[in-house]
């Protein structure tokens, strides 16, 4: 048979057949690696997340939450070996997606949706109500906002596909694809009609996105997903792009962001998708640095930030295939991690 | 650490998914869409009305009747108001009308309107006078019988009537001149009788004489037979003014349906996920302004625009005309109530083509700009749904490792770029050209591109009669019958993504989609085109022709094909 470059490669890629020949192992941790764990991570605290637990031979599995100080875990909803888009928004609300249905959880309140929901793509709580993004079967983009007692009040379809969400004052800023690219829309909560919309970038389109604020001003950071490009964008005022990571064609950086940020530092860790890799990205004096974060193995997946204290950063990541040791490797692992944003480094834990 | 591999059937594939749109819908672009007519559809129409019974029920008040004279003919022919005024009551006329038609055929345009010349060789009409006017404190069976009159067209004799067709709406109206009406005069017996039908008076009664008798019988005629002969044309026509939702059209279609389609091989599986239709399109047909009509010297030429219009389109329509609308089903009923007004959409652009003389009784022509914009409008969604999973470890048995011999290939088929219709001289060819394919690693919930492929397909396609059951205005359809064994495929090497595909590989994809696409074409022959304008006609396909950029399709109409072969 003829060699196959590209699929055979792809194989060997997942399979971790060209695992390293000198092996050293870095700093990590695996939480429960006997089990299939991970995947829809949303961090609550610096020591806790909500995930999934998928494997049928699992004593525990289902919709869980994670003590990670002492690896307890707490099953929210065993029946939901199937959940998918979770997001969690303080004051405990979570929204989940189980099939098409949209399930809300705070505490023991529990309520479910049928929205026909394809995916989920924003959730945020106001005023003793919420709001949810998320396209519908027949691919069309929607909101909803219901009580906690599930009674819809507002429910609208939208004519751009949101892709990301962040609510302030009262007011929700989203980044969204409409047919002529990627724009930004400024609207109050729970209503249909923008404020303002501004261009973000013509011609392109993006499945991941972040906005949020940092330093007093609107950030917005995407993966152009027609030349594999990371891309910032802030006002200042007029809108200022600049690529974080990724040359045009050669590399498809930026999907499963997640954004860290205090007084000094500003940056995110994210998954590099042609080499399965970890990498993080940080804005130092002006100018947009990255690396490979080396834990070894086909990962970076459903990326968490828990926390930022002391230029360290603890986050975890999920991984396809986690290469323990040169002939040991372990598959969809919930990884834990320290990063030393100082030196550039994995640590152990500091804390 | 004691870890484990929990490699698991299907958890990583590898994509290939569609990257970029390089097709879009127009905006509105109606086409031409010719009907034509020869002698022996309409002789074999004749016929059919003839042997389905064309007989009517038709009752009226006099004091309605008069109310809906029109002035000066009441005064002209002033029979009718003798009628009433010989009636000091009302009078309720209860009447049935029968007829057959000898022969028809079209004579000329008179202005914009076809003249259609019938002669007519059975006429009676049993009519039966009433006392009074039925109400509904006084049912039509409490009025008393005053007389019977029976109308009928003399032995041996037949009269001449002109019809005028109007194009636009297929209305038929009778011609009333004193030529035709003198015509059917010359023709006519009146029998009257009394309540027991004992007495027969000839010519003329107590009430009308013989001329008022004849007048009595043309107005009959004249109320009743155009409606008729129009019903009848609207029947198999659609009424000439459609307008529908593609998504009402083909909502039983088996690749519009929300469940999976899925084909299950041992080196791979199709499926389609539903349709997920972003934009509705509506198909519509409607008369032209202009150049409607063209009579040639064997052969009627009808022609229509048609047209596919997407729900944002259907939108702006609805609120230039002050509609503020967002349901497809309310905007194609805006739609169409417009284009029956003669507003809405625009005629198409249009050159009368010399068509061939042909022994069908009738044939539709249409352009092919109008099939590829019905290629795009009905399947751009669906293929956009295909996804395919190689199995991987059969293909690649011996060479992978043992833990991914379950691995599985996931190619996304779909393809947002729709099959253009090309013709080649006499025949049709199903070509998807010139459009990108991303190929990639699917992994957890996402697809990774990583390198693009240009697909070129081609596959033999014949035009062929479908049905479309079960959907609301189903119905004929045209479809396109795909010849499997004609499917090609080269896939090359493009697109701004560096990552390239080796030869071998893309020799893998080539053979994985050829056979996948043989089998779906094997279960799924036929691609739906578009709804015919013949609705519940019985007209069988004698033929195809491919005439530069222009479809013609010929038909017999087969209810009465007896007649065509007697000629």
């Amino acid at each position: 048979m003829k060699f196959c470059c590209q699929i055979f490669g792809w194989a060997l890629l997942l399979a971790g057949c060209q695992g390293p020949s000198g092996f050293e192992r870095p700093a990590f941790e695996l939480v429960y690696p006997e089990w299939n764990i991970g995947e829809y991570s949303q961090a609550t605290s610096s020591d806790q997340l909500y995930t999934v637990i998928r494997d049928s031979d699992a004593p525990r599995r289902g919709l869980v939450r994670v003590r990670l100080s002492d690896r307890r875990i707490e099953v929210i909803d065993e029946e939901a070996t199937d959940a998918k888009d979770l997001i969690w928004q303080k004051g405990g609300h979570l929204v989940y997606r189980v099939g098409s249905r949209l399930h809300y959880r705070n505490g023991r309140e529990h309520a479910q949706l049928n929205l026909e929901m394809e995916r989920l793509q924003g959730f945020h709580w106001m005023d003793q109500k919420a709001q949810v993004f998320y396209e519908s079967l027949s691919g069309q983009s929607h909101f909803a906002c219901f009580s906690p007692e599930a009674e819809i009040t507002e429910l609208a379809s939208l004519p751009v596909q949101v892709v990301a969400s962040y609510a302030s004052n009262g007011l929700l800023y989203l980044v969204a694809n409409d047919e002529q690219g990627v724009i930004f829309v400024e609207m109050p909560f729970c209503q249909k009609d923008p404020i303002r919309s501004e261009r973000l970038h013509p011609a392109v389109r993006t499945q991941y996105a972040w906005i949020g604020h940092w330093n007093d001003k609107l950030q917005v950071i995407f993966l152009n997903e027609y030349t594999g490009e990371l891309i910032h964008v802030d006002w200042t005022p007029e809108i200022r792009k600049r690529v974080i990571d990724g040359r045009p064609g050669e590399s498809y950086r930026g999907m499963d962001m997640a954004v860290f940020q205090d007084e000094q530092n500003f940056g995110l860790v994210y998954l590099d998708a042609w080499r399965l890799e970890l990498r993080i990205a940080e804005l130092k004096n002006g100018a947009w640095q990255s690396q490979r974060i080396p834990i070894p193995g086909a990962l970076g997946f459903y990326n968490q930030i828990l926390e930022l204290k002391g230029g360290v950063l603890k986050a975890s990541t999920n991984s396809f295939r986690t290469q323990l040791g040169r002939f040991e490797v372990s598959n969809d692992d919930l990884i834990l991690y320290y990063w030393d944003l100082e030196k550039g480094i994995l640590i152990e834990n500091p804390f | 650490m004691n870890s484990r591999l929990k490699c698991r059937t299907g958890i990583a594939t590898v994509a290939l998914v569609v990257l970029k749109a390089f097709c879009c819908l127009e905006a509105a672009n109606p086409q031409p869409l010719g009907i034509i007519i020869r002698q022996s559809f309409i002789d074999k129409l004749v016929m059919s009305i003839n042997e389905q019974g064309a007989q009517r029920e038709f009752s009226f008040c006099s004091k309605e009747l008069l109310g809906n004279q029109d002035a000066s003919r009441s005064s002209e022919s002033g029979s009718l108001p003798t009628l009433i005024d010989l009636s000091t009551a009302e009078v309720f006329v209860r009447s049935r009308i029968e007829f057959q038609i000898e022969h028809a055929t079209w004579k000329s345009l008179a202005g914009e309107e076809i003249e259609l010349e019938l002669s007519v060789q059975h006429l009676f009409i049993d009519a039966e006078l009433l006392a009074g006017c039925p109400s509904s404190s006084r049912p039509v069976e409490s009025l008393t019988h005053i007389m019977r009159l029976r109308i009928e067209v003399q032995e041996d004799s037949s009269f001449l009537a002109r019809y005028f067709i109007h194009p636009k709406d297929l209305s038929v109206r009778m011609d009333d001149s004193e030529l035709v009406g003198e015509s059917l005069k010359r023709a006519l017996q009146i029998k009257w009788t009394d309540q027991t039908g004992d007495r027969v008076f000839t010519g003329s009664s107590a009430f009308l004489n013989l001329d008022q008798s004849k007048e009595l019988a043309l107005e009959l005629a004249q109320e009743s037979i155009p409606p008729f002969i129009s019903s009848k044309i609207r029947e198999q026509l659609r009424g000439l003014v459609f307008t529908q939702s593609l998504s009402e059209i083909l909502k039983d279609h088996p690749l519009w349906r929300e469940s999976p389609l899925g084909v299950e091989e041992d080196l791979f599986s199709l499926r389609n996920r539903g349709a997920r239709r972003r934009t509705d399109v509506a198909f519509s047909f409607y008369p032209r302004r202009s150049q409607s009509v063209f009579i040639g010297r064997d052969q009627l030429e009808l022609y229509l625009n048609a047209v596919f219009v997407t729900d944002q389109e259907l939108r702006q329509i609805a609120l230039a005309e002050g509609h503020e609308q967002s349901d497809t089903r309310r905007l194609v009923e805006v739609l169409e109530s417009q284009l029956l007004a003669g507003e809405g959409l625009p005629d198409a652009e249009f050159f009368r083509p010399s068509l061939p003389r042909r022994e069908a009784d009738l044939s539709l022509l249409i352009s092919g700009d109008l099939i590829n914009q019905a290629l795009v409008a009905t399947h751009l969604s669906e293929l956009q749904e295909f996804e395919a999973e190689g199995h991987l470890g059969v293909l690649l048995e011996g060479v992978v490792f043992e833990n991914l011999r379950n691995l599985r290939l996931h190619m996304g088929l779909g393809s947002r770029t729709a099959p253009q219709l090309r013709f080649e001289p006499n025949r049709l060819e199903l070509l998807v050209s010139d459009y990108f394919l991303s190929a990639g690693i699917r992994i957890k919930d996402r697809v990774i591109p990583t390198a693009e492929l240009q697909a070129q397909v081609r596959v033999n396609a014949r035009p062929v009669l479908g049905w479309m059951p079960g959907a609301e205005g189903a119905g004929t359809s045209l479809n396109l019958a795909i010849d499997p064994d004609s499917f090609e495929i080269q896939l090359s090497n493009q697109g701004q993504f560096q990552r390239r595909f080796t030869e071998p590989d893309l020799e893998l994809f080539e053979d994985l989609a050829r056979r996948i696409w043989t089998t779906f074409f094997r279960q799924n022959p036929q691609l739906f085109v578009m709804l015919s304008v013949f609705d519940q006609a019985p007209v069988e396909l004698i033929g195809i022709e491919v005439k530069e950029n222009l479809l013609l399709m010929h038909f017999n109409y087969s209810e009465f094909n007896r007649v065509g072969s007697q000629r």
